[in-house]
């Protein structure tokens, strides 16, 4: 009997889970809710503490994926229904379409310019515009392009000059395609869902989408990006800024208005902005303050050091508030280390966002019947990290709580050893 | 000879100052290039199609790929030719962006070096050979060094699936650093139980535990090691596909810190010796203090780094501290409370709540008075300095490299930290991996882990090393030596300089032969010959001399 | 016009030439007139290519292997401090000893790598004013 493994999810986790399956024969399944495979890793520039760019190491093996014979890749889709069905799982999965025949499509962009819908891009959260048929990045996997359906004038709308068909030399795209449902046995499951981000605007002191520059770390990622919406130049709402205040533990370690746990990546993912924003403006005035300082992984609180030795001016205590002065933004933050009141004057804020498991995940784990914890998180047992505690039920990445890319590659290949267990014992 | 010549922009990271565009245009005339031409990410999809294009369409019988470093990419980029029908050893990488781009600012130098490297790259591929890999067979074994947690989770696995597993441990028993300990955080199962889950899930038919043992050397290569072990005196040999490193770490050894007089005074203990003492002699009310990063960020004594694992282990002695004297005053002395784990900040909040203060501090110095232990030190957030007294302190004791990690690391030839933990092969995408192929490190010797990441980490591995070894049969790069019998002048300075036996004198013939399967590729041999009758296929004398002449 | 200074560099691919792709990302700067040769072995590297390198017009060459006693080949790099010791005296007769230099790296260090290159270069670049 043909062991087929479904893998839900296909960010670092997933891909890791997939390719380590794939390479011991086991045939996979990778279904991605996006457009393309890579999560939250590939819209990443620099990786921290050692400064890697992101897609050096993702892309290749977001390629594998696509060319390894033993995984079948489905993208823009969702798992609908699962059911127990013998010793394994029977799963729809419903699969939108992507309008463009992939097999046609050379991804040579010619649609995309000729298409006159122009709507936010959110692969740089909303900082620059795609059209409405678009890639979401160049090195997406699959390579080709797609029609936004909600985007999309003819489709939304039913009104439009359709100029991309024209443009098209493939005559790839197609607005006939419709959704499909795909009915499938799979002997196991594997959950690796990722993570959504804490929507700081809930926090109202701090003035996120109120208050002119006042923008998310992970905003400040893609700023930073060269594949970015500046182009890797530090430009915000079309300035120049020199003077920037990070705020962390926005939404963690918060039970009152985000959540109580720590998610374990914004002490140094914000390091590593300081970092990279030092790199391009020396002389950058910058401000992180804190709780505490989690640097705790191999290299971590070296790195952490070598910021700090930047000249990068780290404060005990968590801001008030912030507020416009001018075209500026005056930070009001009690300095626990000095025990002052201080009045910061910043040009940006950036707010270091905690982490919040996958909305997804509490639809599957209800199809599942998992045991989530208090937050979302699926519940493991420290003695077996990815048994999701139901039979043929696996988990990986941050489905199971916060983790670094370190910690998520680790435990997705460990994911993959107890699938293999698993469905090697029923042979 | 046909050559496609592809220059990669890597986005902005080479484009930015190398002048691809030009370089391309350059090389169009240049001897024997067929195709040549840019592109912005050669790695994605359509940039592999190009390449697989200019085989199919133009004939191009070998490959030279301008981008990042050559050990990036590797196997796409073999793989890519390889499916366009070209034998993969008729590719060169030149790498213009950890050697170019990446060392330089200045766009007109960038691309005056990117030129030379280039040339010397189209220089190399003159020389390429279509080699075809050979099938080796390789051992269904492996040797797992270290009975701690994460060994015995990749004993378990291994074994499990059926690969014979030789499980070797210095000490007497198995259990590692578990064995020290009584409850461990969260604390939902005891230490001894977890050890017993552990040692339970060991497949017996296929597990050879050796205790009191430990390795004295090991030759082969990938697949077929053979081990030289030292079971309590008497030497014993295995054969090996391929080996684990799970050594685990060391707590630190709080009398290296000199003015710290743990071990002069009874009142002073480690969080370890909380674990092996079931009562403390302690007045009533007693003073507790809990000093966090004792041996962990710590310049002084050489130890920069964080050891991860710690905080709990304080956060967790306060807390059963004050649960077993309940009108105890205990303070904690921190620098970060680094609650990071799964449940960590709930349970620092728990500890927050049962009343233990928390004040932040370095690690204060340590007064022994008769009436009690004076801490003295600075509250790093007022700006006060204290000094208080305590009937108790507790060191809350930082993570140290394993203790046999230099000679391990020697013995195997795969390289530490700064630290003296093992360096892992990539940090993030390969934190098993070790630069030798069939060798695979877990748990805490690259680094402190707690139990979990030790039981993942061993498991991870071990599916690493399953999937190589699983099959029975491995894949050989033919990189080998070669020799011209008949400029070889049969002198045998060669056959005494290899490091892997790999050269057979014929006593008929009187010349050299070399034995390819054994042979290790470094080119000693080459080197040495007088004759230059050997050569290194890959890094042949003319190839290297074309080479640097373009570079000069 | 300034004189470039060109130093052909041969770096073992299992530690110096590391450290130099991590001096790479790590954008550790040094300059454009060193380039590097990857070789299996330190001890690959034949005298006969050293001076080959020099009489072609390198200002200098540098051999980078593993640290004694770390070698992946066991003794390798051995054999190859012998063979530059060698090569380095007979370079002296014609005062060219400046021009030869063994480094011992290994994969982590590309800061010692870069500065070990930056020296060797300013030593010749003031040796050839």
């Amino acid at each position: 009997m043909e062991r087929n493994v479904l893998v839900i999810g296909g960010g670092i986790a997933g891909i890791t889970c997939s390719l380590e399956l794939a390479a011991n024969g086991v045939k996979v399944t990778l279904i991605e809710q996006g457009p393309s495979i890579g999560g939250r890793m590939i819209q990443l520039d620099k990786t921290f503490p050692t400064l890697d760019c992101s897609s050096c190491i993702l892309t290749p093996k977001m390629a594998e994926v696509s060319t390894n014979r033993s995984i079948e890749l489905l993208t823009l889709s969702t798992v609908m229904e699962i059911e127990r069905k013998g010793d394994g799982f029977s799963a729809t999965i419903l699969s939108n379409p992507r309008y463009v025949d992939m097999e046609k499509c050379s991804t040579c962009g010619a649609c995309a310019s000729a298409c006159v819908m122009k709507v936010p891009d959110e692969f740089n959260f909303n900082l620059g515009k795609r059209s409405a048929i678009y890639i979401p990045f160049p090195q997406a996997v699959p390579q080709k392009y797609l029609v936004d359906r909600n985007a999309c004038l003819f489709l939304s709308r039913g009104k439009c000059k359709k100029s991309c068909l024209d443009a098209c030399e493939h005559k790839a795209i197609n607005f006939e395609e419709k959704d499909r449902l795909i009915k499938r046995d799979f002997s196991a499951i594997v959950i690796a869902t990722g993570f959504d981000l804490f929507d700081a605007a809930s926090l109202g002191e701090y003035g996120m989408r109120k208050r002119r520059g006042v923008i998310t770390s992970a905003e400040l990622e893609r700023i930073l990006s060269p594949t970015g919406p500046t182009n890797g130049e530090i430009l915000i709402e079309g300035k120049k800024p020199e003077r920037f205040f990070f705020v962390q533990c926005v939404g963690s370690r918060d039970s009152q208005r985000g959540v109580k746990y720590c998610s374990r990546i914004c002490c140094m993912y914000t390091a590593k902005h300081a970092y990279m924003i030092k790199e391009k403006l020396k002389d950058a005035s910058i401000y992180v303050s804190y709780i505490d300082v989690r640097a705790y992984g191999k290299g971590y609180e070296e790195f952490f050091r070598s910021v700090q030795e930047l000249g990068v001016l780290y404060i005990k205590g968590i801001p008030g508030e912030i507020v416009e002065r001018g075209r500026s933004l005056l930070v009001r933050v009690e300095d626990m280390l000095s025990g002052e009141l201080r009045e910061i004057e910043v040009d940006v804020v950036v707010l270091a966002t905690g982490i919040l498991p996958s909305r997804d995940i509490f639809r599957i784990g209800k199809m599942l019947g998992l045991d989530l914890d208090e937050y979302g998180f699926v519940k493991v047992d420290p003695t077996y990290p990815s048994l999701a505690g139901k039979e043929g039920v696996f988990v990986c990445g941050t489905a199971s709580g916060p983790k670094d890319i370190p910690d998520t590659v680790a435990q997705s290949t460990e994911a993959a050893a107890s699938v293999f267990e698993y469905i090697c014992r029923g042979k | 000879m046909k050559i496609g010549l592809f220059l990669c922009h890597c986005g902005h990271n080479v484009k930015g100052t190398v002048d691809v565009a030009y370089l391309s245009q350059y090389f169009k005339d240049y001897p024997h290039v067929k195709v040549s031409c840019d592109y912005p990410f050669l790695c994605s999809k359509p940039g592999q199609e190009m390449i697989k294009e200019a085989v199919i369409k133009h004939g191009v019988d070998r490959i030279v790929i301008a981008a990042c470093a050559p050990s990036l990419h590797f196997e796409l980029f073999r793989q890519v030719i390889k499916e366009a029908g070209l034998n993969p050893y008729m590719l060169k990488r030149v790498s213009i962006r950890e050697h170019c781009s990446w060392i330089g600012s200045d766009p007109i130098k960038n691309t005056k070096k990117a030129l030379k490297l280039i040339k010397a790259g189209l220089h190399s591929v003159w020389h390429a050979i279509p080699f075809e890999e050979k099938k080796v067979e390789i051992e269904r074994s492996c040797l797992v060094l270290g009975g701690g947690v994460a060994g015995l989770s990749a004993s378990s696995f291994l074994s499990q699936m059926g690969i014979k597993v030789y499980l070797v441990e210095k000490g007497g028993e198995l259990g590692g650093n578990l064995k020290a300990l009584k409850n461990i955080w969260p604390g939902e199962k005891s230490a001894s139980h977890i050890l017993q889950i552990l040692i339970s899930r060991l497949n017996k038919e296929y597990v050879d535990i050796f205790t009191g043992a430990e390795i004295e050397s090991v030759d082969g290569h990938f697949g077929n090691y053979r081990v030289q072990l030292n079971v309590r005196g008497k030497r014993k040999e295995l054969k090996v596909g391929g080996i684990i490193v799970a050594i685990g770490c060391t707590p630190f050894d709080p009398s290296l810190k000199r003015d710290i007089p743990y071990g002069r005074d009874r009142r002073i203990v480690t969080t370890l010796d909380l674990e092996r003492v079931s009562e403390l002699s302690l007045p009533s009310h007693p003073r507790i203090a809990i000093l966090h990063c004792v041996g962990s960020r710590d310049e002084t004594i050489g130890r920069a780094y964080c050891s991860k694992i710690c905080c709990m282990n304080g956060l967790k002695a306060a807390y059963d501290l004050k649960r077993s004297y309940p009108d105890s005053y205990v303070e904690s002395f921190y620098m970060d409370v680094r609650a990071h784990p799964r449940g960590g900040e709930e349970f620092y909040e728990k500890v927050q709540e049962k009343g233990v203060i928390f004040t932040r501090s370095n690690v204060p110095e340590i007064i022994p008075k008769k009436e009690g232990i004076l801490l003295r030190g600075e509250d790093t957030l007022t700006g006060e300095t204290f000094e208080r007294e305590f009937d108790l302190v507790v060191l809350s004791l930082g993570i140290g490299p394993p203790e046999d990690g230099k000679k391990i690391s020697q013995i195997l030839k795969i390289p530490l930290d700064k630290d003296g933990f093992f360096l892992e092969a990539h940090p993030k995408m390969r934190p098993f991996d070790t630069p030798i192929k069939g060798i695979f490190i877990a748990g805490g010797c690259s680094g402190p882990k707690d139990v979990e990441e030790s039981i993942t980490q061993g498991r991870a591995a071990a599916f690493k090393l399953f999937s190589l070894i699983n099959m029975g049969y491995a894949l050989i790069e033919p990189q080998v030596a070669t020799v011209f019998t008949e400029r070889c002048s049969g002198c045998r300075l060669c056959e005494r300089v290899c490091p892997a036996s790999a050269i057979v004198y014929d006593h008929r013939s009187r010349v050299i032969r070399i034995e390819e399967a054994q042979c290790a590729g470094c080119g000693l041999c080459a080197s040495i010959c007088p004759s230059s009758s050997i050569t290194l296929t890959g890094y042949t004398d003319a190839q290297i001399i074309d080479e640097q002449r373009a570079l000069l | 016009m300034e004189e470039n200074v060109k130093i052909i560099g041969f770096a073992c691919s299992y530690c110096a030439y590391k450290a130099s792709e991590m001096a790479g990302s790590l954008r550790l700067k040094y300059p454009e007139g060193v380039t590097i040769i990857q070789v299996p072995c330190s001890s690959r590297v034949d005298p006969a290519l050293i001076i080959k390198a020099l009489l072609e017009g390198a200002d200098g060459v540098f051999v980078a292997g593993c640290h004694p006693g770390e070698c992946h080949f066991i003794k390798g790099n051995y054999f190859t401090r012998r063979r530059i010791y060698a090569l380095k005296e007979m370079l002296d007769i014609f005062s060219m000893k400046g021009k030869l230099r063994l480094f011992w790296i290994s994969a982590s260090e590309a800061r010692k790598f870069v500065e070990k290159i930056k020296e060797m270069h300013k030593h010749l670049r003031e040796s050839k004013r």
